[in-house]
């Protein structure tokens, strides 16, 4: 079998083609925003918001109604929650952060382990691309196309806030219209990966891929282009190794954008050593 | 009509007094140190005029408007440490920031813009203009916050602690190209801690220490009496006679 076939074969089957299109979505729209989370030094918080988003899901389930919707909300709310909390007890951010996400993904799971609902949980925390259905696909890529048009449209001024708050504000950039809408949309690109990578795994995809472009980007167009080349190439990869191997697909996506980024510090730290020389 | 105007200014948090009452105005075209201690409110003093916070009490006024009313007369730069400098973008990019307001929302920065390239000009950076700004030192990285400054068109500088940790060459040269910018009739306000670089070139000292204990011409303000009342030590003062000789003052 040479590489063409090996490289076809899974392609025969309509879920490798479903999972492979949305593992794409959601890679490249994750990887987008990891740009902003590693630049703006939010990975703890995006990792907050993804297990956050647990007790909407249960909610959700016991409400009857759309448990994106659920998980959505909960993830918004979150991130409100830690932002009252860290002011109004006047506590580190990070222990803010510590506080919200253990104690809402507790609720998550006490709430899902009371109720025992028919949806699998452990496909929520670990992801099961081969499991997408059209609809999962469909509603990834609005979300994508969605995260795309807004980052687009302000790309200037996100960056700018992202590089220097104090400036914004004094320019008269909306800071705090920019901070939430960041968090809506680091709440969809979380919900969009529920299918895919899942709750636990989300974060290496809003994180991995925006620190390996870090490693290597001399400007900001770089930085998003080799994040999203990053994240890409991770689902197409990680897919292709689960289904040869007969692992884990949200573990092999998170595994491959991990090993890119060790192998491009690796590389990088070899060529600067080299050039000392 | 003043460029900048501070009646009665009081600035509290929670209940700690950072500024009381402090009142003093600067025509156009003038250089304005603000100086005093850590913690003394210089900082504060910055983010009224630049809207960033408002007085618990009294007035601030930028050209006669409130500053929030006069974000296109205004440019700021934050201290140097506020901003995470391996952040990737060239020093281009830096300055083509201060374009933001001109542009307007849903457009992107045009990838040349002649006020970038003049900004960059200005403050000498035209060969490093590709250079990431994480490869910069200390005084470059100074000149590119300047620059960004000067690209946002404004006609009043506030900047936040300009000179702190530069060596002497860098804060020679950027001091000449404040100087340059007062020419243009530029008004400028800086935060810092240095007497020594004030002396010569300033036209008006503020020494604050959570209230306003001086204002006027340096030669006049910045004597051993007020600093000691500034500093709280007599070290300061001391120090002055040499810096006195040295500008020729008696």
């Amino acid at each position: 079998m040479n590489l063409f076939d090996l490289l076809l074969e899974p392609m025969g089957y309509e879920f490798m083609r479903v999972a492979l299109a949305t593992s794409i979505v959601v890679a490249v729209t994750c990887s987008i925003l990891s740009g902003f989370v590693v630049l703006r030094g939010w990975s703890l918080l995006g990792d907050a918001i993804s297990h956050s988003v647990l007790p909407g899901i249960a909610i959700a389930i016991a409400l009857n109604i759309p448990y994106l919707i659920g998980a959505l909300l909960a993830g918004l709310g979150s991130a409100a929650l830690i932002g009252v909390v860290e002011t109004s007890a006047r506590i580190r951010n990070d222990t803010a952060i510590g506080v919200v996400m253990s104690g809402a993904f507790a609720a998550g799971l006490i709430l899902l382990s009371w109720m025992r609902p028919t949806v699998d949980v452990f496909h929520m925390l670990f992801g099961n691309p081969i499991g997408v259905s059209y609809g999962d696909m469909i509603l990834s890529t609005v979300i994508g196309g969605f995260v795309v048009l807004v980052v687009a449209s302000l790309f200037k001024e996100i960056v700018a806030y992202t590089f220097d708050p104090i400036f914004s504000k004094v320019v008269g950039i909306p800071t705090t219209f920019l901070h939430f809408t960041l968090m809506i949309l680091l709440s969809l690109a979380i919900v969009s990966a529920l299918n895919t990578v899942g709750i636990i795994l989300v974060i290496t995809l809003l994180v991995t891929p925006g620190a390996t472009a870090q490693l290597v980007a001399r400007n900001i167009t770089h930085l998003f282009a080799t994040s999203v080349a990053v994240g890409a190439s991770s689902a197409v990869i990680g897919l292709y190794l689960s289904y040869y191997l007969s692992i884990s697909s949200g573990g092999a996506i998170a595994g491959v954008a991990t090993i890119f980024f060790f192998v491009t510090l690796g590389l990088k730290t070899a060529f600067k050593t080299r050039r000392a020389e | 009509m003043y460029a900048i105007e501070l009646d009665s200014v009081s600035v509290r948090y929670d209940k700690v007094v950072a500024l009381r009452d402090v009142s003093f105005n600067s025509e156009a075209g003038k250089m304005v140190a603000l100086i005093g201690p850590n913690g003394a409110g210089k900082s504060s003093l910055l983010k009224i005029l630049s809207g960033l916070l408002r007085p618990s009490s009294g007035r601030a006024k930028v050209f006669g408007r409130e500053p929030t009313k006069a974000r296109g007369l205004i440019a700021y730069t934050p201290q140097r440490e506020e901003v995470y400098w391996d952040y990737p973008l060239t020093v281009r990019e830096l300055v083509a920031m201060g374009s933001i307001r001109r542009v307007g929302p849903l457009r992107w920065l045009p990838a040349r813009d002649s006020r970038v390239e003049l900004a960059l000009r200005l403050v000498m950076m035209e060969d490093l203009a590709s250079r990431k700004i994480s490869e910069l030192s200390g005084g470059q990285q100074q000149r590119a916050f300047l620059a960004r400054a000067i690209c946002q068109g404004g006609e009043v500088y506030l900047l936040d602690e300009p000179i702190a940790g530069l060596d002497s060459p860098s804060e020679t040269i950027l001091l000449e190209i404040l100087k340059t910018l007062r020419e243009q009739g530029k008004t400028i306000v800086i935060a810092t801690h240095d007497i020594s670089a004030t002396l010569e070139i300033f036209d008006y000292v503020a020494l604050i220490r959570n209230e306003l204990l001086a204002f006027g011409p340096p030669s006049e303000v910045l004597t051993s009496e007020n600093l000691e009342k500034t500093y709280g030590s007599s070290a300061v003062a001391l120090h002055l006679d040499d810096i006195r000789r040295v500008a020729g003052w008696r």
